[in-house]
């Protein structure tokens, strides 16, 4: 069911007024059912998959709470220190599950998303007969495999961590994997986050419902003004990128950048609109992303829920691990603290990568989208403190504004390299991209004469860019205020007039300028992964 | 205590370890500074911290870090 389609508005209403009707405490009841229904309707058997693997990961997480239950126990009246040592003690008892039902959800997300991948390059690089008999494998991924399986690792760790108490009900459980607005696409919701909201008694607040309203506005505005009017160009150019050359690249590396933002990001606002109309507060999983001054900072901003779980569930225990530790000693003796920070760490922050790159699919082109991410933090890294001196040389006013949007600029151009890497069809396309882009500069397109999108069309874009430019920077400076008010919050402070005025311009403007109707496309890009 | 903070200054220079009480949440301490903390500390004190322990409040201030390593010798 896609959540731009009229099918979603009605079942979300339904939905709404059933939870609402419903008493307190049986509200969580209508959104596991609501989330089967969404769920089942792409496919019973993928269904019957996630409910299995729910019923695995319940079983050993009991088992798992038995020890932190007797944990409780021994350490009631102890000191912090003799706390600690009971629980690193308890912690031992505890891996033995853990490792178990991770190995069960990594195995079932490597056949569904990397087999196929695997056996192809394996039959490539290796010239048997015996391996060349292989037959081709490619099983349908289920929806949000990729999103789900992560929540399940981190309720897994937390509970190792004893960070969470298990879930003793199992259909709560079994709500929170499978809640509606985030199984598909995420934001990767840790139990701790969501799992106390979903169970509360929430009453029916019109505010509430307005402020969920304006963000699944707002979503489905980037995603089907910006995102879905971008497309039929990108789509064009990346299907077929040979036919090109020169600085076109650069304009389609810009134009995939910006309908990539709000495609995902447009979905998220849905999502979480959605969800808000329930009362619940999923995590934001954008923070205006292009207004990052280094790398490392746009991946703050950047699919938050998937860069905090891979630093948190990743990058911390492999670097923490002895080995990394001794390693870690071992190159800043040798080479200074500075160089040796970043080269001790690279190992790790290669592997996040590379798996970040991975995670979005097995294909090479994500593989080496991730490991030009990780070389470029990597270098950030190492290159901070001389450009901070070089800075402080050259007497550059680094608070100025021109030098801050110079910087995100910068910054942005690295992503749109990125973007490149990423959308070619094989390493090669890429390449090309890149390569032309930088040389073949004497090559000009018109964009409204060479190109399916009509000059209309690109007036639309450019001014919807404009709105979400302001929109942004408006967002942003409220923000810096750090007064903890956000547009939605300011909107609420207005006549309800100008309220109300401000929803029916966001529907219209989708309505007017929006893409839908036959031939258009409900997918999210992200769907896919 | 004084001993710990020139380590954490070795490491990071420029930083007021003594009065600041945000590093994470300010952004001042980075995923790397943290591991390289994180290894000296296990070099010299001996001491592992674990990876679940790798949270803002008790990487917050020199003075929480401090108390974390005591706990965990």
């Amino acid at each position: 069911m896609s959540v731009i389609s009229y099918l979603f508005i009605v079942f979300l209403i339904c939905t709404l007024i059933i939870y609402y009707i419903m008493p307190g405490k049986f509200q969580w009841i209508v959104l596991l059912g609501a989330s089967l229904v969404f769920y089942g309707y792409a496919g019973i058997k993928y269904l019957l998959l996630v409910v299995t693997e729910a019923v695995i990961v319940y079983l050993f997480s009991l088992r798992m709470q038995k020890s932190l239950d007797e944990q409780e126990i021994l350490a009631r009246d102890a000191d912090r220190r003799t706390a600690r040592k009971i629980k690193n003690t308890e912690k031992v008892k505890r891996k033995k599950y853990l490792v178990a039902a991770l190995f069960i959800v990594i195995t079932i997300l490597v056949i569904f998303k990397a087999l196929g991948f695997l056996i192809e390059n394996i039959k490539r690089f290796v010239p048997i007969d015996r391996i060349q008999d292989i037959p081709d494998f490619k099983l349908v991924a289920p929806l949000g495999i990729s999103f789900y399986t992560f929540m399940i690792i981190s309720y897994l760790v937390d509970l190792y961590n004893g960070r969470i108490s298990a879930q003793r009900n199992f259909l709560k459980y079994l709500t929170y994997v499978m809640y509606f607005p985030h199984v598909t696409q995420g934001p990767i919701a840790r139990y701790e986050e969501v799992g106390h909201q979903m169970w509360e008694h929430h009453r029916f607040n019109s505010d509430v419902i307005m402020r969920g309203v304006w963000l699944i506005i707002w979503g489905a505005f980037k995603k089907m003004v910006i995102a879905d009017r971008i497309s039929a160009f990108t789509t064009e150019i990346f299907g077929d990128v040979f036919s090109y050359k020169g600085m076109i690249f650069w304009a389609v590396g810009i134009a995939y950048s910006i309908q990539i933002y709000c495609d995902f990001s447009g979905c998220m606002d849905i999502m979480r609109g959605a969800s808000e109309c329930f009362g619940i507060v999923l995590g934001e999983n954008f923070r205006r992303p292009y207004f990052s001054q280094t790398l490392p900072e746009f991946w703050r901003r950047w699919h938050i829920s998937l860069g905090a779980f891979f630093r948190e569930y990743v990058f911390y225990p492999v670097s923490t691990s002895k080995l990394f530790l001794k390693l870690n000693v071992k190159i800043r003796d040798h080479i200074g603290n500075v160089v040796g920070k970043v080269f001790a760490a690279s190992i790790p922050i290669l592997c996040v990568w590379i798996l970040t790159g991975l995670w979005h699919g097995a294909v090479w082109n994500y593989i080496a989208w991730g490991l030009y991410h990780g070389i470029l933090i990597c270098m950030s890294t190492l290159f901070e403190q001389p450009l901070d001196r070089l800075t402080h040389r050259l007497k550059i006013r680094t608070e100025c504004a021109s030098w801050q949007i110079f910087r995100m600029l910068r910054t942005f151009v690295l992503c749109v390299i990125g973007r490149l890497i990423f959308m070619g069809q094989g390493i090669g396309s890429s390449i090309w991209m890149i390569r032309s882009g930088f040389t073949d500069w004497g090559k000009v397109y018109d964009l409204v004469g060479d190109f399916t999108l009509a000059q209309g069309e690109w007036s639309v874009i450019l001014i919807s860019c404009i709105v979400l430019l302001a929109v942004s920077i408006a967002q942003e400076i409220l923000e810096r205020r750090e007064t903890g008010e956000d547009i939605r919050g300011w909107l609420m402070r207005q006549n309800v007039w100008f309220r109300w005025l401000v929803m029916v311009v966001g529907i219209s403007s989708i309505v007017i300028c929006g893409v839908y109707g036959s031939g258009a496309t409900k997918a999210f890009i992200y769907e896919q992964f | 205590m004084k001993e710990f903070i020139e380590m954490l200054k070795k490491i990071k220079p420029n930083v007021d370890f003594e009065n600041e009480e945000a590093l994470v949440d300010d952004g001042i301490l980075e995923s790397l500074d943290i591991i390289s903390i994180i290894s000296e500390i296990a070099d010299k004190y001996g001491v592992v911290i674990p990876s679940d322990e790798i949270i803002p409040d008790n990487f917050n201030s020199a003075v929480a870090l401090y108390e974390l390593v005591e706990d965990l010798k």
